[in-house]
């Protein structure tokens, strides 16, 4: 059997501001905001602009990554607890009628932060695999957060600005009733709840935080490449989560796998997209011709708390 | 979800409340400590304008309950400081081996600054293998769960869920006397709680008890009382119902000759 993944639908708003801009209007320091604009690489961050909202994007990106077909699962993977369609349970209501999906189940998945739409891949890729799954189920995986409801929940203080944006793809077992882009070959996850305190950690444990970062997601991408039998040499892209290029000249540096292999080419534009980073990276390499059939991209990414989550796919000849 | 053979039992169930839990107009408290725990503080960004994290958000629930900001109370901290969540899963004691563990509750966290689902696995120290949160599932949390647990866990190791329910908003005039955490044990199909089935809408019929209550634990406090008072027999097809509305979401159990593990 296999399990393989429809090209990302992503929308990401075409509005920019300034990092340094909401830094500065977030009372970050000078210093920090030097190093947030010219060590990073970070420059603008999209945000919704008047008229525009999540929910929508994530409509829009959904019903794109379904192509009119029904399935069998909606995850929603997702990173703020604060959002403007997260009081009760209207987005399963919105979910199942917007996208003409009565009666299927929706589960939001969050609390491992912005690990949590690649773990959506994961949990399809499982339910997909359970033995009483019917060969023609899918799986809708969405994905994305609004971190301009407010500069508090758009700054990582010393380590990102978060931006607004949505994904979405789909998962199934490839056949007639679903061709995807990407083979879906596993996955993996970490945990290192020692940083559970968050953005309440001592400057001591960021530190700490941070070295144990670089570790982690090495650690995840090593996992995962060992659950599919393949050796850090035979990945051809890394599709990062994008909180910084600081972080990634370590990973890259931990793995011995070279940047140029590490496609960070949307992060002065976009920066850090919550748990989307490496869906969009995915999309724009492939869009912008980059991608082979046959090459094993490996997706990253890294919650607070802290949680870690790598997905390894290949690159199939075209699908519809 | 049809499980056909009964693959799935609730083998263990605990339940914490606090009662009377203290909520405040937060518009009148933007500098008090309960503030800066939930939300760092207001936004000084475009302050004036309301534009801040905590605007934002009160402005989106009093739209999504049609009630005005100024009818809005905010949950503050436990007074004893005692959390419902730790306790249910205390009470629940740690699991036979590793195995998965699932966090549900609809909606944001007491303190937003620190993670709740982390917290809650260091401070337990229980072997958990995977861990991850639900969320946007309302009433329906204590039921849908069910379904997840069914493909998601392997049911040999088992898994334990979480439902917390305990809104950060509620109405002035209305507001909950209490908050409830109900922690289930799931296993294999030996336990004294066979899953047979779980749903939206209208419940099969036949059911020889039916426990009901409003919100994401709906009748799970009140099952896991007649369990503990013996009051059900071997056989007896058993209505979990959650929800406000009567026919909301349900799980179909049924009980068997095993007894009950841990939990208080």
């Amino acid at each position: 059997m296999t399990i393989t993944m429809s090209r990302v639908a992503v929308r990401v708003p075409d509005g920019r501001d300034g990092v340094d801009e909401i830094l500065a209007r977030y009372d970050r320091p000078r210093a920090e905001r030097r190093l947030f604009t010219r060590i990073y690489g970070l420059r603008t961050s999209p945000v919704l602009c008047a008229g525009e909202s999540l929910l929508e994007q994530l409509l829009d990106a959904g019903r794109e990554a379904l192509a009119g077909r029904r399935t069998a699962l909606v995850l929603y993977g997702h990173t703020l607890l604060v959002q403007p369609f997260g009081h009760h349970d209207e987005f399963v209501s919105e979910i199942r009628d917007r996208l003409a999906l009565p009666g299927v189940p929706v589960y939001g998945i969050s609390r491992i932060n912005c690990a949590s739409v690649l773990r959506g891949a994961d949990l399809a890729d499982r339910f997909l695999s359970r033995p009483s799954a019917a060969p023609e189920d899918t799986v809708l995986v969405l994905g994305g957060d609004q971190g301009s409801m407010g500069d508090m929940s758009r700054v990582i203080p010393g380590v990102a600005v978060c931006g607004d944006a949505a994904a979405a793809f789909v998962m199934g077992r490839e056949g007639t009733d679903h061709r995807g882009r990407y083979r879906y070959l596993g996955g993996a996850a970490a945990r290192d709840d020692r940083f559970h305190r968050n953005l309440r950690m001592t400057p001591e444990e960021s530190r700490a935080f941070g070295a144990a970062c670089v570790e982690g997601m090495a650690g995840v991408v090593d996992a995962a490449l060992e659950r599919t039998g393949l050796r850090r040499d035979e990945v051809d892209w890394i599709m990062p989560h994008m909180s910084n290029a600081f972080v990634w000249r370590a990973v890259g540096g931990a793995l011995g796998i070279p940047m140029e292999r590490i496609c960070l080419d949307l992060l002065p534009d976009q920066g850090h997209l919550f748990g989307v980073d490496a869906l969009t990276a995915l999309d724009h390499a492939d869009r912008t011709g980059r991608l082979r059939p046959g090459q094993r991209c490996v997706l990253a990414a890294q919650g607070m708390g802290a949680y870690f989550q790598a997905a390894v796919v290949e690159v199939t000849d075209d699908a519809p | 979800m049809s499980t056909g053979a009964p693959l799935l039992s609730v083998v263990a169930l605990a339940v914490a409340t606090e009662e009377d839990p203290r909520y405040h107009d937060p518009r009148r408290s933007r500098d008090t400590e309960d503030m800066a725990g939930l939300f760092g503080g207001w936004d000084t960004a475009r302050e004036d304008e309301g534009d801040g994290l905590l605007a934002a958000y009160l402005a989106s629930v009093a739209q999504y309950s049609g009630a005005p900001p100024s009818d809005l109370r905010m949950l503050t901290a436990p007074p004893d400081g005692e959390d419902i969540a730790r306790t249910a899963l205390s009470r629940l004691g740690p699991p036979p081996g590793p195995q998965p563990f699932v966090l549900v509750q609809a909606s944001a966290d007491r303190d937003m600054l620190s993670a709740a689902l982390p917290r809650l696995v260091h401070e337990s120290r229980w072997p958990v293998t995977e861990d991850l949160g639900l969320t946007h599932l309302g009433d329906l949390g204590g039921t849908a769960v069910v379904g997840l647990v069914s493909w998601w866990a392997d049911a040999r190791s088992g898994a334990t869920a979480l439902v917390v329910d305990q809104p950060l908003f509620a109405l002035a005039g209305a507001l909950p006397a209490r908050l409830t955490a109900v922690a289930l044990r799931f296993g294999d199909g030996d336990g004294p709680l066979h899953v047979l089935d779980q749903g939206e809408g209208r419940p099969p019929p036949g059911a020889d008890r039916s426990f009901h209550g409003p919100g994401a634990c709906g009748g799970w406090p009140e099952l896991h009382h007649a369990l503990h008072h013996d009051e059900l027999r071997p056989d007896d097809r058993i209505l979990v119902r959650c929800g406000a509305q009567e026919q909301r979401s349900w799980v179909l159990l049924r009980r068997t000759a095993s007894a009950l593990g841990e939990g208080r």
